[in-house]
């Protein structure tokens, strides 16, 4: 039996504040209609996959995924590569948001098949503007393929 | 000019004198005992001839042929007598015996001659006349009246000593042949005695030469120098190896001293870069989070805060963001300190320009006077170089903010041995008093409030330059404006260096 609904944007970040922040900042421009937050990366992959808690979830898969990179149990760069390797969530965009702006992260983020990498902004205003800019782009402005759909 | 070993050399040396003697004085043996056997076939001759010429008297003055025939057979018995004539006073022949060969011409030759008469290869001819006993008896007399009645000839043969000489003459070959060999058996004995020891003591050499340290000499042999020369030789490979091995060890202890320690620093590397990770990664979120909610705090609350209240917040979130640049420039100093460089040749001119070119959000709204030399090329990490002119531009601007009309330039020159660069300003300046503060990490010279700034721009300045092989430093007066200049290699000292290293690459 499946259930809920489809979730456009799926959060993956364990710190509260910085998952507050974000929601927040798309509430700003109305995008929190249907976000998913998963606090760490087993989580995100169960959510992806539809195992464990998510076993019974919609087959639908998210639209954009924003991805933080310092994890608990499964690291960010670890379920970007999970999810390259499967062909259900190849195509889905993962937006890379964390605090740090690493040269090393940002090449394996895009190794590994990143759309984008945003380093989050310390000062609150930038933050804001960040965010709502991201989440108009992938859901308003960018074409995604439906590869979900076609997987299920 | 051909080279001969030492072996070969020694033995001609010795040989050849020792031959030259030995040949010269058998030539001389030689000459002397042949004279000597030809003077005494000479004397021998005589004597018979004078002894015939006696005893034939009688039978030649009364013409008795049968008396002479016995007389001459019994010369004949004489060795070395081959044949023998007896004339009469008309030079007929009146005896002849043996095998005489030869004619009979001459007869009236001057008595006792001295010389044979004749000599072939053969024979010797030996002439006496025979002189009347009367004439003998008159020997008181000034003028005797010699009367030669007929003369003998005595035919002595060669043959016998002849054949002594030439056995002689074989006997002195095969003596010499056999000195010949036996000396080059003693030359080449004794001169093994030195010549090989020296072989040897060269081969030794040759292979310590080659590094085999390991190699000893043992000469047998009598040469005391040689000797003392071997001995010498091998306390020398001896120490020569110990010490050696003496910086073998010291070289392996330094090698696992390097790995050591290059292990300890990658550790203490790697402790950095997860501490730097972790900053930049953990501390950054409490303070997003502090400036968020102080920002939310302010918009949803703002109706039951007072102005001090909401002053007091925006001091809060000031601070977090200042912070935030803290971390981010503490990031950038570490990253300025562990990266390696690139060194390539950089376009200073370009570089300049497109760095003031991306300092323009910070030139908005000013008047800037901006004068740019034709700088030099240099070697340098392009990246490196770009920070370091970024950070001295913007303090340009940053401290040129109070001046009506801001004046910056950029100048640069080559002296031969580097580049020396300098960015003039007519901005605030600094006291030089507090110079050795100037390029200090964290160390400002200017109050928070007159200038923004945390600190690290200039120590990253100093840090990359120096990396590079250059040199920092500045001027400046309160007031009146700063001078900061830095050096870079020449392009050729950083081409020669690259060259350098391509060599040292091939060459290991």
């Amino acid at each position: 039996m499946e259930k809920g609904a489809a979730v456009d944007i799926l959060l993956v970040e364990d710190n509260p504040t910085d998952a507050e922040l974000v929601m927040r900042a798309l509430k700003a421009h109305d995008l929190t209609d249907s976000v998913e937050q998963v606090k760490d990366g087993e989580a995100a992959l169960d959510f992806l996959f539809r195992r464990g808690d998510y076993a019974a979830r919609i087959n639908s898969v998210p639209r954009v995924v924003f991805l933080d990179l310092r994890l608990p149990k499964v690291d960010g760069l670890e379920v970007l590569k999970q999810m390259r390797a499967d062909e259900h969530t190849r195509l889905i965009p993962v937006v890379v948001m964390t605090s740090s702006g690493e040269e090393r992260d940002i090449v394996a983020s895009y190794q590994l098949g990143a759309n984008s990498f945003i380093s989050k902004p310390v000062a609150f205003e930038e933050f804001v503007k960040t965010v709502g800019d991201l989440g108009s782009y992938w859901m308003q402005v960018n074409k995604v393929a439906s590869a979900g759909g076609a997987a299920g | 000019m051909k080279r001969f070993g030492i072996r070969r050399q020694v033995a001609l040396l010795t040989l050849i004198p020792s031959l030259i003697m030995v040949v010269s004085l058998e030539a001389f043996f030689l000459y002397s005992r042949s004279s000597d056997l030809d003077q005494g076939l000479l004397e021998r001759g005589k004597l018979i001839a004078h002894q015939l010429a006696s005893s034939s008297e009688y039978g030649v003055f009364s013409n008795n042929q049968a008396f002479l025939q016995n007389i001459a057979n019994g010369v004949l018995h004489q060795p070395d007598v081959r044949g023998l004539v007896i004339l009469d006073s008309a030079s007929e022949t009146l005896i002849s015996a043996g095998k005489f060969s030869g004619s009979l011409n001459n007869m009236n030759e001057a008595v006792n001659l001295p010389a044979p008469l004749r000599s072939s290869a053969e024979s010797l001819w030996i002439y006496q006349p025979i002189i009347s006993a009367q004439v003998a008896l008159d020997e008181s007399d000034n003028k005797p009246d010699i009367q030669q009645i007929g003369a003998v000839i005595v035919e002595m043969s060669r043959l016998r000593t002849e054949g002594l000489k030439t056995r002689m003459l074989r006997v002195t070959v095969i003596v010499t042949a056999l000195f010949l060999v036996f000396s080059l058996y003693l030359v080449s004995f004794a001169s093994r005695g030195i010549t090989s020891p020296i072989r040897k003591l060269s081969k030794a050499m040759r292979a310590i030469g080659a590094g085999n340290l390991d190699t000893r000499i043992s000469l047998q042999t009598h040469v005391d120098e040689l000797d003392t020369l071997a001995q010498g030789l091998n306390k020398m490979t001896a120490q020569l190896q110990h010490e050696h091995e003496e910086i073998r060890t010291i070289n392996a202890e330094l090698e696992q001293r390097v790995i050591q320690r290059t292990a300890q620093l990658e550790s203490a590397n790697a402790d950095l870069e997860s501490f730097s990770y972790s900053v930049s990664h953990d501390l950054r979120a409490p303070l997003r989070a502090i400036d968020g909610f102080v920002a939310i705090l302010r918009e949803e609350y703002a109706s039951k805060l007072d102005e001090e209240g909401l002053r007091l917040f925006n001091v809060v979130g000031d601070n977090a963001r200042k912070m935030g640049q803290l971390i981010d420039d503490i990031l950038a100093f570490s990253r300025a300190s562990r990266g390696e460089l690139l060194l390539t040749r950089i376009d200073m001119n370009a570089l300049v320009r497109q760095v003031w070119q991306e300092l323009e959000p910070q030139r908005a709204g000013r008047a800037i006077e901006f004068r740019l030399a034709d700088l030099p090329a240099a070697g340098g990490d392009l990246a490196a170089m770009r920070q370091v002119l970024q950070n001295l531009l913007d303090n340009a601007i940053k401290f040129t903010c109070e001046r009506e009309l801001a004046v910056i330039e950029v100048d640069g020159h080559t002296d031969g041995e580097e580049n020396i660069y300098s960015i003039r300003d007519n901005g605030a300046g600094f006291d030089m008093a507090y110079i050795d503060k100037l390029f200090g990490l964290f160390l400002r010279l200017h109050g928070m409030d007159e200038f923004k700034g945390t600190g690290v721009g200039l120590a990253i300045v100093r840090r990359f330059i120096m990396k590079q092989g250059g040199r920092v430093w500045a001027k400046g007066k309160p007031g009146e404006g700063a001078t900061f200049w830095f050096t870079l290699p020449l392009v050729d000292a950083y081409n020669e260096k690259k060259e350098l290293e391509n060599g040292e690459r091939r060459g290991g």
